[in-house]
């Protein structure tokens, strides 16, 4: 091993960046430790009690940054050097960064970039709102990617967008792909002839991925925001995508997503379904199919479902491939778990996938618990500890109260692994990862140390542990759908391929460790 | 510098006893440090000021200027800094930036006396603030190594548990010849810019400024190594550590001690300690359970306030 060291002089990060910097120092290849600390007397009296203190180090200042890297002998030291210094300058301060054209409003911006048509706007959500309606006055869609924006603003700002013929997604509008350009959290998905127009963020991002993965391709994807189908908004963005879709001569099919509706706001969805002139398949999740059939629509029971309805309505020639027998995988499950082990523990990132999880483990018969659970008396705080089967949406609010969402800062979660990795009730523990443009760079890597000690504190008890891991994403995004699912393997996760399979294999898992 | 008209902007509101220093402050500092939400600048003295975007939240030695942030202004460290009554003007090369202080709602940094407490409650709410931290804070300073910790910093975590069961038996026995052993066994020790020492130091040392308290002994004690030894922390911290002395704090724990202070029910404690615990990436965690262990010894040593 050799240590080499990097000292940047009067260097100054938040320590969320130098976080940031920490983590993705320590996954480099080649690097078996790597370390970030201002030059304090007590930081180095640490790295002396370690043995690392070099002669650069002894010299850092207390206004000096010192970034340590422990290395394997005969590494490229200089190599690494380089790319710690290119992770440095991604993180440098805002005032440091060369080259990047900035705009102060959003009026300089459509301006200053020849054709702009759309905004996508992520403030504080005091004053998105405000922010919008500037976008859609100028003629602007908007994509509004901010939450906590008050129903009344989202009401006013879709009916503004409504007459002036313009897109307004969102509030908390998460996803979309608009001209085979995928905007915050969208994938990079085959371009195609299935419009997508949804209220759920993740929900969407499965539906495009599988229709990818199943030959077909996406036309468009457009967001809602969560609470478009609700009484107060009454589904103005979904109605509006759909006629967009329906008019639109690169869609062949339509698919909505989302929770479902409110009644009302339901039948006038349904209208516009019967109206489309196009088939329209429709996934509200955990929804009845009378409805949807009633109004010429294909019902979707599951995300993977709509996928393939869609594709096959297409007219794309779906590839073959082997149905994943839940029940038989999750009887080898059971074969290696003890007694007691009754449990499955869900973490995960996004919404809609803990939702399909938590629905197909629910409608077997079976309780559970969860944060995002309709029923109060199923519904957990973030602080409380889970119960039986219990399902956790890291992305809800209560999670994310003054932290990144999940699928950028992991931290939370994997604090909860280990943590219910030591619960001698746990059998299964399934979890996401969600790849996207805007999504954590490695969602998968930075797990895998916890995805390690979760196993061996399952395995010092004595105890088989059964993690299940469904990556969301595809052979285009950055980093690869195959790069990822191919490391959770070879730490010995088992993987699925889609939200639905990892439903049905929790709800088996579920079903055979309470008989057992 | 330019002779290019500067940007206005206003100052819309700030720490009082900062207002009033700057309304007889005049000469050339320079800028400490720019991130995208505040701008940190070296003051005549030498005294580090920040200046917040619109929504940093309050703090000591803190302007709130009216932007959204700091990001494409051409702002570098080093820059001068031009300080004249009612105004500070940042040199940026091209495109000066004036902030004007007229007009400035004024905030003031100090801390709720906490003396009308019943017998008990110090301790109920350090159990409280102790839970809460555990339940939603960040591993990695002093509640432990995170998950993934490697050697270095679980090193690190290791010292400052050291430090701090020094600095909490010295302060039981008010040997401050221990206490001096402590602070300085916790001063300047974590990776970040207000390392996780400091953060601890930071609500330790809040709850022994207030009014009364029986850990008084620890407030000299910190001002003599902070200015024995200035060069042992960053100068954020350094700042930071100097007004939690003088019982100043950013307004998130304000609104934490005033709640304790007049024994709020725990779900609104919970509200205002998850703001805390949203400072920086540990330094949330780390000063709440600062200002829990000098609550739990404020009870041991003395009972109630």
């Amino acid at each position: 091993m050799s240590t080499t060291a990097v000292v940047r002089k009067n260097t100054y990060f938040d320590s969320v960046s130098l976080m940031s910097v920490s983590t993705r120092a320590n996954g480099l290849d080649g690097v078996e430790q790597a370390f970030t600390a201002m030059g304090t007397e007590m930081n180095k009296s640490v790295l002396e009690n370690l043995g690392l203190l070099t002669e650069e180090l002894r010299d850092a200042g207390n206004g000096d940054l010192m970034i340590v890297l422990v290395t394997a002998d005969g590494t490229d030291t200089d190599g690494l050097l380089a790319q710690v210094e290119e992770l440095l300058h991604r993180k440098a301060p805002a005032s440091a960064e060369a080259g990047a054209v900035t705009y102060r409003t959003i009026t300089a911006a459509a301006e200053g970039v020849e054709g702009a048509n759309l905004a996508v706007i992520a403030v504080n959500g005091a004053y998105a709102a405000r922010e919008a309606r500037k976008a859609l006055t100028g003629g602007l869609h908007v994509m509004l990617f901010s939450d906590n924006v008050p129903v009344e603003d989202e009401v006013a700002l879709k009916q503004l967008a409504h007459e002036k013929g313009l897109f307004m997604m969102g509030p908390d509008c998460g996803t979309a792909i608009v001209n085979n350009v995928a905007l915050c959290f969208g994938n990079k998905v085959r371009p195609g002839t299935v419009g997508i127009v949804a209220a759920s963020g993740t929900g969407s991002q499965e539906v495009s991925v599988r229709v990818h993965a199943l030959g077909g391709g996406v036309s468009q994807l457009i967001g809602t925001g969560g609470r478009d189908l609700s009484e107060a908004v009454g589904g103005i963005m979904m109605i509006d995508g759909i006629r967009a879709l329906a008019a639109d001569a690169a869609t062949d099919v339509i698919v909505l997503v989302s929770k479902p509706p409110a009644p009302s706001v339901e039948a006038r969805v349904l209208a516009e379904v019967a109206a489309a002139g196009k088939p329209v398949v429709v996934y509200f999740i955990g929804g009845s199919q009378e409805a949807v059939t009633a109004a010429g629509g294909h019902f979707a029971a599951s995300s993977l479902d709509a996928a393939r309805q869609a594709v096959r309505l297409a007219g794309i020639e779906q590839p073959a491939t082997e149905e994943f027998d839940a029940a038989a995988a999750a009887a080898a499950v059971a074969a290696r778990l003890s007694p007691g082990q009754t449990s499955v523990r869900g973490l995960f990132c996004g919404g809609t996938l803990c939702d399909e999880t938590m629905y197909a483990v629910r409608d077997a018969g079976t309780e559970v618990w969860s944060n995002i659970h309709k029923d109060p008396a199923h519904r957990l705080t973030a602080a409380a500890p889970s119960t039986g089967h219990t399902f956790l949406d890291f992305g809800d609010d209560d999670f994310t109260n003054g932290r990144p969402h999940p699928m950028i800062d992991p931290a939370l979660r994997l604090e909860r692994l280990v943590q219910e990795a030591g619960d001698p009730e746990v059998a299964a523990i399934v979890m996401d990862f969600v790849l996207g443009f805007g999504a954590h760079e490695d969602p998968v890597g930075v797990t895998l140390p916890a995805i390690g000690e979760a196993r061996r504190i399952a395995e010092e008890a004595g105890r088989h542990l059964e993690i299940i891991g469904y990556v969301l994403g595809t052979d285009l995004d950055t980093p690869s759908l195959a790069a990822q699912t191919g490391a959770l393997r070879a730490a010995g996760v088992t993987v699925t391929r889609s939200s639905t399979e990892t439903g049905a294999f929790a709800r088996e898992i579920a079903r055979k460790a309470q008989q057992a | 510098m330019s002779r290019c008209a500067p940007v206005a902007l206003r100052v819309a509101s700030g720490d009082d006893r900062l207002l009033r220093a700057l309304d007889a402050s005049t000469g050339r500092g320079r800028v400490h440090s720019v991130f995208t939400r505040v701008v940190n600048v070296l003051a005549p003295g030498g005294t580090l000021i920040a200046l917040a975007a619109r929504d940093a939240g309050h703090a000591p030695r803190t302007l709130t200027a009216d932007v959204t942030d700091w990001a494409g202004r051409g702002l570098r460290s080093g820059q001068a800094a031009v300080f004249a009554p009612g105004s500070i003007t940042l040199a940026v090369p091209g495109r000066p930036v004036r902030l004007a202080t007229a007009g400035a709602q004024r905030w003031s940094a100090t801390a709720p006396p906490v003396a009308g407490l019943a017998p008990g409650a110090c301790a109920a709410a350090a159990d409280l603030l102790d839970r809460l931290n555990r339940d939603h804070g960040v591993p990695g300073g002093m509640l432990g190594a995170a998950p993934q910790a490697g050697p270095m910093d679980a090193a690190i975590v290791r010292a400052l548990h050291h430090g701090r069961a020094l600095l909490l038996d010295a302060l039981r026995t008010g040997d401050t010849a221990l206490m001096r052993q402590g602070v300085l066994a916790l001063l300047g020790l974590g990776p970040g810019l207000t390392p996780a020492g400091d953060d601890f130091l930071t609500g330790l040392t809040l709850v022994a400024a207030l009014p009364g308290s029986a850990q008084a002994a620890l407030v000299p004690v910190l001002r003599e190594v902070l200015s024995a030894h200035p060069e042992r922390t960053t100068d954020l911290s350094l700042a930071t550590l100097r007004e939690a002395a003088d019982a100043r704090a950013r307004a998130e724990l304000l609104d934490v001690l005033g709640l304790v202070a007049h024994a709020a029910a725990p779900r609104e404690l919970h509200t205002a300690v998850r703001a805390v615990l949203a400072i920086g990436h540990t330094s949330g965690s780390d000063i709440l359970s600062g200002l829990a262990a000098g609550l739990r010894l404020e009870e041991e040593l003395r009972g109630p306030l």
